[in-house]
């Protein structure tokens, strides 16, 4: 269960984590670590590769974290949305790396699917579930706009105000966003788009 | 209302617990475009939402605090330079604080808590300071730090301290060393300063022991001024000639005698000897001055014993250069007392007669007669060189006085003495050895722990010695005294001591 945040407690733990204090990071990491994960494993897919660049990313939180000026207005919502274009950043970065020549995301997520062994302990029941392998292929297949809108409110539970911020855009373009996400996504299901009365 | 406005409340509702047909119900014109909307979010609601496995999870924290850990200024990781910096200030400021402790020392008397501190302080600076130049003026620093601290000691705490005083007469000495080893113009300077330090010295040596209660105390401080008048002479005398000034670079003592004197000087002694005799013996009266009534009484004793006549007879010749003579007339009344001596004292009256030497033994034939009539055996001898100088002895009878301090005790003593005496009569009983009895006189130079030789110092040293005669006169009043060291003196019948009979006898041989 991932744990909630005053903007008092996040101010403290900022300023904590600038000093280099363990408790403050170990604190930020348990408050982020699982969403961040999931964040990346939405997109990417693998969760081997999801672990590494959850790693990566608070690695570079630690990196930056001396220069980051935390909006002491929206505390909690200012470090979410920089922790997340972390590693939004990331996961580009590790798209960008990868070989051309692979193939896309959504075949290997099949593929992947299709070829681990019962045995592999890196294959837990989300993935072995169908369903939830559909739903993250269509994810998947979503603009980065519109993958970041559906994550952020549907993975992270973030308010419109929240996800408005992480991304930059008003409210009313995220709620645009969401409904065109949604839309994108029930065709990629093949979930039937209209329901007769 | 836009289909979007109208999906993202329904998401709400959903989000609070609301059925996807009671969103529905809401917005039914709007229900066929909202439904597979709201299906795919009801979906993404209960979408898988997978979290790190603890092992990972476990890992990526240990993975973070060595990454905090490395993020961290480590202390031993400081820059070089940073730490030369710190060692550097640290140094500092311990130097400082020593150099705060020294100061504060330096104020301190022997006897105070710092007062070791000081000495070490100096002690550091000598062994850092290069140079014979350097270090004579260093000397002389630490010989004026030591007079100051005896005179503190002395006038405000009334405290006398045998281990600053001896300090004094060494730093003076290692002083005077140095400057001989520096030579040149700057053993010239150098010089200069000495003899205004040692002159300082002498003349508060001087008042200090005339005031000083405690005999030994005054003891002491007699001889440091006696010491340092002799430095004083020597130094005036270096100025003027510097050879003098290089066997002193070997480290060798202070010598005892210097280049011949100018001559006049010796020739008008030897010929008039009687009469600077006399004036010395002016010189100390002060001594005498000391003495209390009570020696009167004694004197008069003594006058009445005729005795005293055999030391008379030496003194007068070998006195006149020295002044020392004119305290043993003095010393002949002492010796009277004792009833011994009569008989021996008429021995060496016959030394007069020259002739005899041996009538000491039998002495009561020949000199007897000579002197027993003239009260004043002493006086009665010289007769024929000086009757002049014996009234100026007779003043000297006040000398006695200043025995009176010792009086009480000296009367068994004076019998030993005159034995000795009685010894040496004979072998002065040539007229020669009368001459030489001024050496006996010199005994009081002899104070100064090298003895002065007498053969010499005879002809040379007593012409060095005129100038300061004048200047010294104060300390060599007090020379006599001194020569007996405290025991002796205070044993000895205060008008023994100088009996110039006592002495010329010793000489002679």
């Amino acid at each position: 269960m991932d744990d909630v945040c005053s903007d008092a407690e996040m101010i403290q733990l900022i300023q904590g984590a600038q000093r280099w204090e363990t408790a403050a990071v170990d604190r930020l990491y348990d408050l982020y670590a699982d969403k961040v994960f999931r964040y990346i494993w939405y997109r990417v897919g693998e969760r081997e590769t999801a672990e590494d660049l959850t790693m990566d990313v608070f690695l570079r939180l630690l990196e930056h974290l001396p220069s980051f000026r935390l909006n002491r207005e929206r505390p909690v919502a200012s470090f979410s949305a920089w922790l997340f274009r972390i590693a939004s950043n990331r996961v580009v970065d590790h798209y960008r790396r990868r070989d051309r020549k692979e193939e896309p995301i959504e075949a290997r997520g099949e593929v992947e699917t299709r070829g681990k062994s019962p045995s592999d302990q890196a294959l837990d029941a989300l993935e072995r579930d169908e369903t939830a392998a559909e739903l993250r292929k269509a994810i998947a297949r979503l603009t980065e706009e519109q993958r970041q809108v559906i994550l952020y409110k549907f993975v992270e539970d973030l308010s419109n105000a929240e996800v408005a911020r992480l991304l930059g855009k008003s409210e009313g373009a995220v709620k645009s966003l969401q409904h065109r996400a949604l839309a994108a996504i029930q065709r990629s299901l093949r979930l039937p788009a209209t329901r007769k009365a | 209302m836009e289909i979007a406005v109208i999906l993202d409340e329904c998401l709400e509702r959903l989000r609070r617990g609301e059925t996807v047909e009671e969103c529905l119900a809401r917005y039914p014109a709007r229900a066929q475009e909202l439904e597979p909307l709201l299906r795919v979010a009801a979906q993404l609601y209960v979408a898988p939402r997978p979290r790190l496995a603890p092992a990972v999870r476990f890992a990526m924290q240990e993975q973070l605090h060595r990454a905090i850990a490395a993020k961290r200024p480590r202390p031993a990781r400081r820059p070089l330079m940073v730490r030369f910096a710190f060692t550097m200030a640290l140094l500092l400021a311990v130097i400082l604080t020593g150099a705060s402790l020294v100061n504060v020392a330096a104020g301190s008397l022997p006897g105070d808590f710092l007062y070791p501190a000081k000495r070490v302080a100096e002690d550091a600076r000598l062994t850092l300071t290069w140079g014979a130049a350097a270090r004579a003026r260093l000397h002389l620093e630490r010989a004026q730090a030591r007079l100051t601290e005896l005179e503190r000691l002395l006038h405000d705490e009334g405290r006398y301290d045998a281990d600053t005083l001896a300090a004094l007469e060494a730093e003076t000495a290692q002083a005077l060393t140095e400057i001989a080893r520096a030579g040149g113009v700057q053993g010239s300077e150098l010089l200069g300063q000495f003899l205004a330090i040692v002159r300082a010295q002498r003349a508060f040596l001087s008042a200090a022991a005339a005031e000083e209660q405690d005999p030994v105390a005054r003891l002491s401080l007699e001889a440091a001024a006696v010491a340092a008048a002799r430095e004083e002479a020597w130094a005036d005398y270096a100025l003027q000639n510097p050879q003098a000034l290089v066997p002193l670079a070997q480290g060798t003592p202070l010598p005892n005698e210097w280049p011949p004197a100018p001559s006049p000087t010796a020739a008008t002694a030897t010929p008039l000897a009687p009469t600077p005799t006399a004036t010395w013996t002016a010189t100390r009266t002060p001594t005498l001055t000391r003495t209390p009534s009570p020696t009167m009484t004694e004197v008069a004793g003594a006058e009445g014993s005729p005795t005293p006549s055999p030391s008379p007879t030496a003194t007068p010749t070998a006195t006149p250069t020295r002044a020392r003579p004119t305290p043993r007339p003095t010393l002949a009344p002492a010796t009277p007392t004792p009833q011994p001596t009569p008989v021996q004292e008429a021995t060496p009256t016959p030394l007069p007669p020259t002739p005899a030497p041996r009538p000491t033994a039998t002495p009561t034939a020949p000199p007897t007669p000579t002197f027993s009539p003239t009260p004043r055996p002493t006086a009665t001898p010289r007769p024929t060189p000086t009757p002049s100088a014996t009234p100026t002895i007779t003043e000297p009878t006040p000398t006695p006085t200043v025995r009176p301090t010792k009086t009480p005790v000296k009367p068994t003593r004076t019998p030993t003495p005159r034995p000795r005496q009685t010894r040496t009569p004979p072998a002065l009983s040539p007229t020669p050895e009368e001459t030489e009895t001024p050496e006996a006189t010199d005994t009081p130079g002899s104070r100064f722990e090298t003895p002065w030789p007498r053969p010499t110092a005879r002809q040379t040293p007593w012409p060095t010695w005129e100038r300061p005669r004048e200047t010294l006169t104060p300390v060599f009043t007090s020379v006599p005294w001194r020569r007996p060291s405290p025991t002796p003196e205070s044993t000895r019948p205060p008008n023994e001591t100088p009996g110039p009979g006592d002495r010329a006898p010793v000489a002679s041989p």
